[in-house]
């Protein structure tokens, strides 16, 4: 599959709110409970469809705990979309998230797109932190918001390519310098072999334009 | 005997003069001056009268098929062997002749004799083999010529063929040579530490440890059986040491769980809100480490229970650094080997003398492992590096995991054991002491072994003595025979006779020593030029790691390499390639790719020494 852009993302969040498993289900399409921590940082991708456009999705998935963040932080800068996952089982988790946007703004590019995500919607008997909760939390730090369930796959499909239409979006606005490396976007060149015919095609076109 | 010679003579003269019958093959004959050059090259280098370096062309039905090169121990040759070489490299059944370059067909050793005689003259010797079809399964069967040869491949399809090694026999000159090369230093153990040898290395009398040093550089050249190393770790960790007998051993382990047990009810009783959170997250993390593991999943074993006490009860007795993530992959290969709760606890905490600064909150340790991989993989495959800079974004992030838990999640579980042993016997032992003698609580609450029982000849009397590569090292012999062939190693003479202490002086805690063994003589590499200074302590401690990761790297060096540039798009590549790749690296390949190159920085590292304390 083809595409135009390649964007990069971060997954950031408390301890055990379920970023690694965001990742899976997204890439892998499939949940696994007893997963790993996630030790510093790993890597996932995938090429999505969003506008029309084939977006590769670059995606840095970190570790929770406190211990790791400093290194974490170096690596908020270059990435174009966040996705700020908290629990929506555990309310300390929730009340963390003011220290993770203050994080965000200090050590990221000021164009990040972020997500809110509440995860673990499956578990709503368990529930202790209301959807209208993150709903106003999103609305007053301008994030998208959605909860999702990594475990039976609702909405993370959503949560990536909603980040991803609202990057294309800031694109089109011309908000996004993309000549900085640091944006976090990248615009996909064709393999050098299908440039020239390209090129060909198109040259004759312009020139009679004219 | 003279006739014998005469004979060979003459034979030698009839496989010269027969010249007129050139070879049929084209391809053949292009593919032989091509790389004729190089083994020109080699042949000049290595002056040595008992290896023949020949080449073997496979032919069917008189059509080309492949070469591969050889230098073979002379002692080796004789028909027998080479057609039992032949039909292990090329795969065959005894279904070919072998001829020389002007198709003399070699059927017996005379013939091979006479080949050998031709070779003084010639630069390389060249065997063709011609492969015909047989229906006939049964055909000759030479494998009763018992297997007595070492096969190393090396790179261009070269393969160096040595004698095996048989116990209390001296080993041949290329075998020796090769060691050095390749990889295990004194082939007279080239199997792990049996439980056989082991009990050997014990004090018959009294169970004592005879020689801490030997057990520590037998265990970092081929590790151990998996019946003794329980034992092992805990002589690794120094939980056990040299001066215990079999009966401080066990009074040992009698207060140590008598101490351990109180530990662990101090914190079980306690039920405040700093303890819970501390618990709920430690029993997540026991729950998925190694959770494919069957050993940790069995419901009916308390594994996973005792796991959880051993992380709980050093997280409360270590507030600095307390828990973090990660720390259950180090002691989950721990705690599956010796079982013994408060005796995993007390080596998990040895371990964590080595290990804490790594997980300490201000990432000092940790950059500094970054810093050393950079600078090492610089040294070693510059090509390599600038490839990897061009291709990763993260500036080496994806081998984070890598340093912090020393590779544990990048081999197979089954074979973390001998790469950690490996590991840690390559560390000095006093990484495992603790740094502040004066601290007796943090020693009794560690379980340390001088803590715990108090006996008058109970000194640390050998916490000076150190790492690997001390004399025991060099298989003797060695040093004497090298020198004769200066031309092998290309050594620089001027450290031949150097006399040094062993590797201890790198702590830089020298002292003089009465008794100076002398080092090894290893043909250094270039890259080591690189390193110019002596690395201190911490960074010393931390090169096996990073030559692990180096030795990961190479592995994958290819697929790195192969990266198209074109596109902007793959600098998350080799992240991802190394996150699919996790606990699927080959151990045994990376581990001896590890030791070679630590062997080459630890004898350097000595020399860089000697050199300043003679300047000084």
């Amino acid at each position: 599959m083809d595409y135009a852009y390649v964007f990069k993302y971060i997954i950031i969040g408390d301890i055990n709110v379920g970023k690694s498993c965001l990742l899976l289900q997204f890439t892998d399409k499939r949940f696994q409970s007893a997963h790993d921590c996630t030790i510093g940082v790993e890597f996932g991708s995938r090429i999505v469809n969003v506008a029309e456009k084939g977006v590769k999705l670059q995606i840095w998935d970190t570790a929770g705990q406190e211990q790791f963040r400093s290194i974490i932080r170096s690596y908020y800068r270059g990435a174009a979309g966040a996705l700020l996952v908290y629990d929506i089982t555990k309310r300390t988790t929730f009340d963390h998230l003011t220290m993770w946007i203050n994080d965000l703004r200090n050590y990221s590019t000021s164009n990040m797109v972020i997500v809110l995500i509440g995860n673990k919607c499956d578990l709503s008997d368990r529930r202790e932190v209301q959807k209208e909760e993150g709903e106003a939390f999103a609305r007053d730090h301008g994030l998208i918001f959605i909860e999702t369930s990594a475990k039976t796959a609702v909405n993370v499909e959503d949560a990536f390519i909603k980040t991803a239409r609202e990057i294309c979006n800031k694109i089109d606005d011309g908000v996004f310098d993309l000549t900085n490396e640091m944006c976090g976007i990248k615009i996909h060149h064709k393999l050098p072999n299908e440039n020239p015919n390209t090129r060909r095609n198109s040259n004759p076109n312009q020139t009679s334009g004219c | 005997m003279s006739t014998n010679d005469l004979e060979l003579y003459s034979s030698f003269s009839l496989l010269s003069t027969n010249d007129e019958c050139g070879c049929h093959d084209n391809d053949e004959v292009r593919s032989s001056n091509k790389t004729k050059i190089n083994d020109r090259y080699i042949q000049l280098n290595i002056h040595v009268s008992n290896i023949v370096i020949f080449i073997i062309s496979l032919h069917k039905h008189n059509i080309y098929q492949c070469r591969k090169k050889f230098s073979v121990d002379t002692s080796l040759l004789s028909h027998k062997f080479l057609v039992h070489l032949i039909n292990r490299i090329f795969n065959l059944n005894s279904n070919f002749i072998i001829k020389t370059k002007n198709n003399f067909v070699i059927t017996d050793d005379f013939d091979v004799d006479g080949c050998i005689m031709n070779y003084t003259d010639e630069t390389i010797l060249e065997l063709k083999v011609d492969q015909y079809d047989t229906n006939n399964e049964y055909s000759m069967n030479e494998n009763n010529i018992n297997d007595n040869y070492d096969l190393i491949e090396i790179e261009n399809d070269s393969i160096i063929v040595t004698i095996k090694s048989i116990s209390h026999r001296q080993e041949t000159l290329l075998k020796k040579a090769t060691n050095w090369f390749y990889g295990t230093v004194n082939t007279l153990s080239n199997k792990c530490l049996t439980k056989k040898e082991f009990h050997l290395m014990l004090d018959t009398t009294n169970g004592r440890l005879l020689n801490e040093q030997l057990l520590r550089q037998r265990i970092y050249e081929n590790g151990c059986e998996e019946s003794i190393r329980s034992t092992v770790w805990c002589y690794l960790f120094r939980v056990f040491n040299e001066t215990m007998t079999n009966e401080d051993k066990k009074q040992y382990l009698i207060k140590a769980t008598e101490q351990y047990n109180e530990m662990k009810q101090s914190w079980q009783s306690k039920k405040e809100l700093e303890i819970i959170t501390l618990e709920n997250l430690i029993q997540k993390d026991v729950t998925r480490t190694d959770s494919s593991e069957k050993f940790f999943c069995n419901k009916t074993n308390s594994s996973r229970q005792k796991l959880f006490n051993i992380l709980m009860t050093y997280c409360i007795y270590h507030p600095e650094p307390g828990y973090v993530q990660g720390m259950t992959d180090m002691v989950a290969p721990i705690f599956y080997v010796i079982r013994d709760e408060p005796l995993v606890y007390a080596c998990f905490c040895a371990l964590m003398r080595y290990m804490s600064p790594l997980f300490h909150l201000d990432g000092i340790a940790m950059n500094r492992r970054l810093d050393l991989l950079r600078k090492t993989i610089q040294a070693i495959d510059l090509e390599l590096w600038h490839k990897i800079k061009q291709c990763d974004t993260s500036n080496f992030m994806f081998a984070y995991r890598w340093l912090l838990l020393d590779c544990k999640r990048e081999f197979p579980f089954k074979d973390i054991f001998r790469v950690f042993e490996t590991l840690w016997a390559s560390l000095s032992i006093d990484q495992f002491e603790l740094n502040n003698n004066n601290n007796s609580d943090t020693d009794i609450d560690d379980l340390s072994p001088t803590s715990i029982i108090t006996r008058h000849y109970l000194s640390r009397i050998s916490s000076r003595t150190n790492t690997i590569l001390s004399s025991c090292s060099c298989s003797p012999g060695l040093e004497e025979s090298l020198s004769e062939y200066s031309s092998i190693d290309g050594c620089d003479s001027g450290y031949r006779d150097e006399h040094s202490t062993s590797l201890f002086d790198l702590n830089l805690n020298y002292s003089k020593q009465e008794n100076i063994p002398i080092i090894p003589c290893i043909p250094l590499e270039k890259w080591l030029k690189n390193f110019s200074s002596i690395h201190d302590e911490n960074e010393y401690s931390d090169m096996f790691t990073i030559f692990l990761c180096v030795a990961l790297l190479e592995q994958n060096r290819s697929s790195i390499m192969q990266m198209t540039t074109f596109n902007v798009d793959n600098d998350d590549y080799i992240g991802s390639h190394f996150t699919r790749l996790s606990r699927k690296h080959d151990a045994q390949q990376a581990l001896q790719l590890a030791r070679h190159y630590h062997r080459q920085y630890v004898v350097f590292q000595i020399r860089i020494k000697r050199l300043q304390l003679i300047n000084d």
